[in-house]
């Protein structure tokens, strides 16, 4: 709302700087966005919060300024009185009905004839171009004068134009065709407000007028409009129809309902005196507004203090609501029975009063206090949330950058990553082909941003991100790591990714988590990753890791192989844990035996080590696999494994037949089960 | 053959204390005890003597072969400790060469940083899920439906009948229902509003949300909590002012700034208030017993402020010339 310090001027004597004005005003709760000074009138820009449609209007922003300066406000007799309903008369010519007394409790019209349509006083012209708006004619000019002053809208139909001398106020029906003001014709649904004559809709009520009954050079007679309309109403009419004007902004928000035939007076005023209008039909008011006295508060001192933390008297909370237009009156001691008027429906709650009262005493007034700490024995805290930032800093501390992608994605993005759009969720009112879907998983983002980073000339990229999916109807919290070139590259070593980097990677996370009874299976169940595998704990899938498939890197151009992982963090921070008791370390000393065989590719490192552990059981105490070798001397489908297996005795030292024995028995057992042969 | 042995012994001394540098004590030990060394070649001779002779050549040679061993190996660790530079020579310039560590996301260490903060301050670090109902977006929160104050939270809506949290506030609610006060709780989380993408707008976004509700929480309260934020935050010397505003679902509120000198002029950094008495009557918290506050933050904008990043759009390119500066 734009506040042009001459036109406020009018209302109240101001003495202080538009800059002055501007801090009170915004100390005081109207926020001011900025002061224009151009051609010498200041201009102050003010944000006017949904609770407050009072200060829509120049009059309001004036009894915000008397609050806090103590000055009157001088109010245009027109407003300062209700003027009684006319008799309805013949030669009114027009005959008002309203049908949807819910959606329009009060309409009121008033005939004036005669007028002379012609350019607005030139005063009347920069007041309206100050607040954004163009003048147009003397008519049209007073109904958004008037607007701007106190906050009703108002609408000048050219009386002669409406047809059957009826104004129906109805709901439109279906496919109705409406041609609105701006020139834009309009197929209505069948709920919208509209005023109707006897044949045609001539407005969308409280939104925008009607181009066949627009007020012209040539008119002569005109029907002014006043009326209060439900805010929900017209609101819907705004969604629907995508218009918002000065008036549906302000129907939208509630205006107050005593101001409809004041405001109609007014105007009716400015008709004679601006256009030379007679006033012949008086408020012709359909009123079916219920007599609402609003509910008087009680504000009570005690708790005001207590509330706010600061002691304000009641006697200075009387004053200061009184200087704000509410009626006051003593009720006990350290009581104030406070009523609101109509102007003010946000005010409904004690607490209301109080905040009507500190932002005028200055929030500033208020002391700091840090309140005390009360200890509670439940833990409020979430160990997601908290574990979540120490596993970040883990991820980074290994190399991993830390990525952030958008949430919200393409639908061709998700295909082109391999994502099954069938279980994805899909935004009803996206605003554009970016924000088609909430992500399923995190890899086309992941794959957005190694792009990004390739086209600017990145050749080695370690990322993660923590966030969440949705799918079927769940959301998930996750972990996504990708590997992109080469995992350590310096001038000492160069070492390509794979997968068992990527799967280290999820061995130190889990580590770090402390789960230990995971397992890997022999392969990946994400139809988007090739040469992988899924971590299952307590039988549970929880990750997918692998190699992005070559059909993916191919749709997104990415030219060298990317391994990436998913895994689902959900229930990993709320593990209860025993605390653990600690094992003496062996006093014996450990006996070191390497073991490498040619074994069949087809059977895994796993079941090796089962079979090592169960022939060797219980002294052998770990087994390291130090290297594996494929090629020259190594038939087709074979491959050489070489482990280094370590012994250890609880209670004494091992004798080398001892050990030759064990060594024995473990080649054995590796032969029978996988015909293994000793290198 | 004990005697060659013995001259043997005699040479290498002599010329072991002659040495000068290590390549040359490789050079000895080759020629002393490499497999066609002196050594090897004056063992071979053992053959040719009678049992009992071999018997006390075998002895010396076994002694010799340690004494050359030993006496080669402390040459070796004389030059080592004395440090031989024309053999340990390196160029210490060259990088080194274990792995670099990663960056932390800037949203990431602003969080952490306000969530530090409040920890200080006694608060409990909770979350709620991003995709989230009407009750806990707003009708709980006093927004309620055909509302204007809707406009300042216009929300994405999914095909299942949900929508993405246009605001953190909706953690209140969730925290609310499963507790009775006293809490103190801060939680951070992404948002979502459909606004046009530009410098300083991002459909996907950040938000820190702070909720204290017991008996006799004032406004006074909320003003000492802040300002220890802002001043831990932004530094000891920060200006901060309150200024009145509304959020349906507090009462009094306030919008936070503090003071530019860069700028000459208020930046708005915080919004919060008194919970609301319906927010508290919504979750069956009487609101004549408890009060409380609430307050929430953009993290963009703080770390845009912080670290002087102009286009939020940055924060979601993750252009690693960006992200390895934090």
């Amino acid at each position: 709302m734009k506040l042009p310090i001459a036109w406020l001027k009018k209302y109240i004597d101001v003495k202080l700087s538009s800059e002055k004005l501007a801090e009170k005003l915004t100390l005081s709760g109207s926020k001011v966005e900025s002061v224009e000074n151009a051609s010498g009138d200041a201009v102050i820009d003010i944000e006017i919060t949904s609770n407050r449609p009072d200060c829509l209007s120049i009059l309001g922003l004036a009894h915000e300024v008397s609050a806090f300066t103590g000055n009157r406000v001088r109010v245009p007799d027109a407003y300062r009185q209700s003027e009684l309903p006319a008799r309805p008369r013949k030669e009114n010519v027009i005959d008002i009905h309203v049908e949807d007394k819910k959606g329009c409790p009060r309409y009121t019209g008033r005939v004036i004839r005669n007028v002379t349509v012609a350019p607005s006083p030139s005063e009347v012209q920069r007041s309206l171009s100050s607040v954004g708006t163009r003048a147009i004619s003397n008519v049209v000019d007073i109904t958004n004068f008037v607007l701007f002053e106190c906050g009703q809208p108002m609408h000048a139909f050219d009386l002669d134009k409406i047809r059957g001398g009826r104004i129906l106020v109805r709901r439109s029906r279906a496919n109705e065709k409406f041609l609105a003001l701006d020139g834009v014709e309009v197929t209505l649904d069948d709920k919208t407000l509209v005023i109707a004559d006897s044949e045609r809709v001539i407005a969308i009520a409280g939104v925008i007028g009607g181009r066949l009954t627009e007020v012209t050079q040539n008119t002569k007679n005109v029907l002014l409009e006043s009326a209060y309309f439900d805010p929900v109403n017209v609101r819907q009419a705004v969604k629907k129809y995508k218009i918002t004007t000065e008036s549906s902004y302000r129907f939208e928000r509630g205006v107050n309902p005593e101001n409809v035939g004041r405001a109609s007076k007014r105007a009716a005023d400015l008709m004679r005196e601006w256009a030379h209008g007679e006033d012949v039909s008086g408020l012709l008011d359909k009123n079916y507004l219920k007599a609402k006295s609003g509910r008087a508060i009680i504000l009570r001192a005690e708790r005001m203090e207590k509330v706010l933390g600061i002691k304000v008297p009641i006697s200075r909370a009387a004053r200061i609501l009184k200087n704000l237009s509410f009626q006051t009156s003593k009720a006990g001691k350290g009581k104030l029975k406070v009523k609101p008027t109509l102007s003010r429906r946000d005010v409904t709650k004690e607490v209301d009063l109080m905040e009507e009262v500190l932002r005028i005493e200055g929030f500033d007034k208020v002391g700091l206090r840090l309140p005390p700490s009360r200890y509670t024995f439940e833990d409020l805290r979430d160990r997601k949330a908290m574990g979540i930032f120490r596993l970040k800093r883990t991820l980074a501390s290994i190399g991993f950058d830390e990525i952030m992608t958008l949430s919200l994605l393409s639908g061709k993005k998700l295909s082109d990553s391999g994502s099954d759009l069938s279980g994805c969720h899909k935004v009803m009112n996206a605003t554009s082909a970016e924000q088609e879907y909430i992500r399923p998983d995190l890899l086309a983002g992941t794959l957005e941003a190694l792009l990004f980073n390739i086209h600017r000339k990145a050749v080695s990229l370690k990322f993660f991100e923590i966030g969440n999916r949705y799918r079927n109807g769940k959301e998930e919290t996750v972990l996504a790591l990708a590997l992109y070139g080469p995992s350590d590259e310096n001038w000492a070593k160069r070492h390509p990714s794979s997968f068992h980097d990527l799967k280290g990677v999820l061995e130190n996370v889990m580590d770090h988590l402390r789960v230990h009874s995971f397992e890997w299976t022999p392969a990946s169940s994400d139809p988007a990753l090739v040469a992988g595998s899924d971590l299952l704990w307590e039988g549970q899938k929880i990750a997918s890791l692998g190699e992005v498939s070559g059909a993916i890197l191919k749709r997104w151009d990415i030219p060298h192989e990317v391994f990436y992982g998913e895994t689902v963090l959900d229930g990993l921070f709320e593990i209860k844990r025993e605390i653990m008791k600690i094992r003496p370390v062996a006093k014996f000393p450990v006996v070191r035996r390497d073991i490498a065989f040619i074994i069949d590719n087809r059977v895994l490192v796993k079941d090796l080590k089962s079979a090592m552990r169960n022939a060797a059981a219980p002294y052998l105490y770990s087994m390291t696999l130090f290297d594996q070798f494929v090629g020259k001397n190594i038939p087709e489908g074979k491959r050489s494994l070489a482990f280094s297996l370590s012994y250890q005795k609880e209670d004494g030292t091992f004798t080398d037949d001892e050990i030759q024995a064990l060594q024995q028995r473990l080649g054995d057992s590796l032969k029978r089960l996988y015909q293994v042969e000793f290198r | 053959m004990i005697n060659a042995l013995k001259q043997l012994e005699r040479d290498a001394q002599a010329e072991a204390a002659a040495l000068s540098d290590r390549s040359a004590l490789e050079d000895l030990k080759v020629k002393y005890l490499g497999r066609k060394g002196l050594f090897a070649s004056v063992s071979a001779k053992i053959s040719e003597l009678s049992p009992e002779e071999k018997r006390l050549a075998g002895q010396e040679m076994n002694r010799v072969k340690q004494l050359l061993e030993t006496l080669f190996s402390s040459k070796e660790g004389s030059f080592q400790s004395s440090g031989d530079d024309s053999v340990r020579k390196i160029d210490p310039t060259m990088p080194g060469t274990f792995r670099a560590p990663g960056n932390l996301h800037p949203l990431t260490q602003v969080m952490s940083d306000v969530v530090d903060i409040f920890e200080r301050l006694g608060f409990c670090l909770v979350d709620g899920p991003e995709v989230e109902t009407e009750r806990y977006n707003f009708e709980a929160l006093n927004i309620p439906l055909n509302h204007p104050a809707r406009d300042s939270f216009d929300t994405f809506y999914l095909d299942n009948g949900k929508l993405l949290r246009s605001q953190t506030s909706t953690v209140q609610i969730r925290v609310m229902e499963k507790m009775k006060p006293p809490f103190k709780i801060i939680a951070p989380g992404k948002v979502f509003r459909p606004d046009a993408t530009d410098a300083t707008h991002s459909f996907m976004f950040h938000q820190i949300e702070g909720l204290m509700v017991d008996e006799g929480v004032s406004f006074a309260d909320l003003k000492g909590v802040l300002f220890a934020f802002a001043k831990e935050f932004f530094g000891p010397k920060t200006k901060v002012r309150f200024c009145p505003h509304f959020f349906p679902f507090t009462e009094p509120s306030a919008d936070i700034d503090i003071w530019s000198e860069q700028r000459q002029s208020w930046l708005e950094i915080l919004g919060a208030g008194l919970v609301h008495p319906n927010v508290l009557e919504a979750v069956k918290i009487d609101p004549e017993r408890y009060t409380g506050f609430a307050f929430g933050m953009g993290v963009e904008r703080l770390a845009m402020l912080r670290y002087g990043v102009e286009d939020i759009r940055q924060f979601f390119e993750n252009d690693v010339r960006f992200l390895r500066q934090f």
